[in-house]
């Protein structure tokens, strides 16, 4: 928090701007900057776009469009705490990125409390697999793709067997993480990742669309409606819970 | 650190030596941000540094952005204020 605040004004929750402060705050952009941002109507609903690259330790040349960690990051803490925020939906078309950076938004987004569902358009390849079953329900469009295939090292000669197991060991961690948030048993996911004949540069298979639900990836395919349809159902459901929680604490 | 990705990783690390930024630091509206100036008082956000959580929601905070960082809240000294030195009736 920074020293200029106000006092009794906390960092989680500031108060819903007036609709004064806003129109101001737009006057302002327009002004300084020759831009604005389309005033966004309430909604209970956050939607997390991953796009590009996921850069995680490393700032990646400016050629590519990235998804910033530390930036999704704190939006996903601000978002489970936040009592408008009812669900999250999470739109995928990712060419993979940061294998530690990945992992860490995938873990997140599958330990929030609050329901949450994935849809992969584009693509959603490499670490954005994980990603797209950490939610509780995951939608492909029928065009989207997949690919699953092994991490490497571009250009690296393997010349000491630890290198090689230190990268079959970074795989075991995406693995483990896919099949323990999917359908997808082990044999077929290591089986999808180590095919050779399908991609030209690499070992590994290419999903499109119904191919992933059918392997288990996936859980249906579907657009934005469907997901937003099947986040509201969840919404709906975990608030019936809750609130027969509180009633049953009230008895 | 270990990159896993469907692009050719000489594509994604391109120009990966050149150094980059410039960039700026400033406080802009009690957030600490990192900014790449593109003209006089106005930046392209590169990361909040440090900032209520609540502005991470905000899709005009966001990397990407154009933010105007001249210094809104510290108010301008009046001239009168710089003279030390009390005038005498001129």
């Amino acid at each position: 928090m920074s020293d200029k605040e106000k006092p009794g004004q906390t960092s989680e929750q500031p108060g819903p701007q007036s609709e004064e402060a806003r129109k101001q705050s737009a006057t302002e952009a327009v002004v300084q900057l020759g831009q604005t941002t389309v005033p966004s109507a309430e909604s209970h609903v956050f939607c997390l776009t991953i796009i590009g690259q996921i850069e995680g330790h490393l700032i990646l040349p400016p050629q590519n469009k990235t998804t910033k960690y530390e930036h999704v990051i704190p939006q996903l803490i601000a978002a489970e705490q936040n009592p408008k925020i009812e669900g999250l939906l999470i739109v995928l078309n990712t060419v993979g990125g940061d294998v530690e950076a990945g992992l860490a938004i995938a873990e997140m987004i599958s330990s929030l409390t609050k329901p949450s569902v994935a849809l992969v358009l584009g693509g959603g390849h490499s670490i954005g697999v994980p990603i797209a079953v950490s939610a509780d329900a995951s939608y492909i469009a029928e065009t989207a793709t997949m690919t699953i295939h092994p991490i490497r090292m571009s250009g690296l000669v393997i010349g000491v067997p630890q290198t090689f197991d230190y990268l079959e060991k970074m795989q075991e961690r995406v693995t483990r993480f896919v099949i323990g948030h999917s359908k997808v048993s082990e044999q077929t996911f290591k089986e999808l990742m180590f095919k050779t004949g399908e991609l030209t540069r690499d070992i590994g298979t290419t999903v499109i669309g119904q191919d992933a639900v059918k392997h288990g990836l996936i859980d249906a395919v579907g657009g934005v409606g469907d997901a937003l349809r099947e986040l509201n159902r969840r919404i709906k459901e975990r608030k019936v819970k809750t609130g027969a929680k509180e009633g049953a604490i009230m008895q | 650190m270990t990159i896993y990705t469907a692009m050719p990783l000489e594509l994604v690390l391109d120009g990966m030596g050149n150094e980059p930024g410039p960039f700026v630091e400033t406080t802009v509206k009690g957030m600490t941000v990192q900014l790449v100036p593109v003209a006089p008082g106005v930046g392209r956000i590169v990361r909040l540094l440090s900032a209520p959580l609540d502005c991470y929601l905000k899709t005009e905070y966001a990397p990407g952005q154009l933010i105007g960082y001249m210094p809104q809240d510290e108010p301008i000294p009046p001239a009168s204020s710089l003279y030390d030195v009390p005038r005498f009736g001129m």
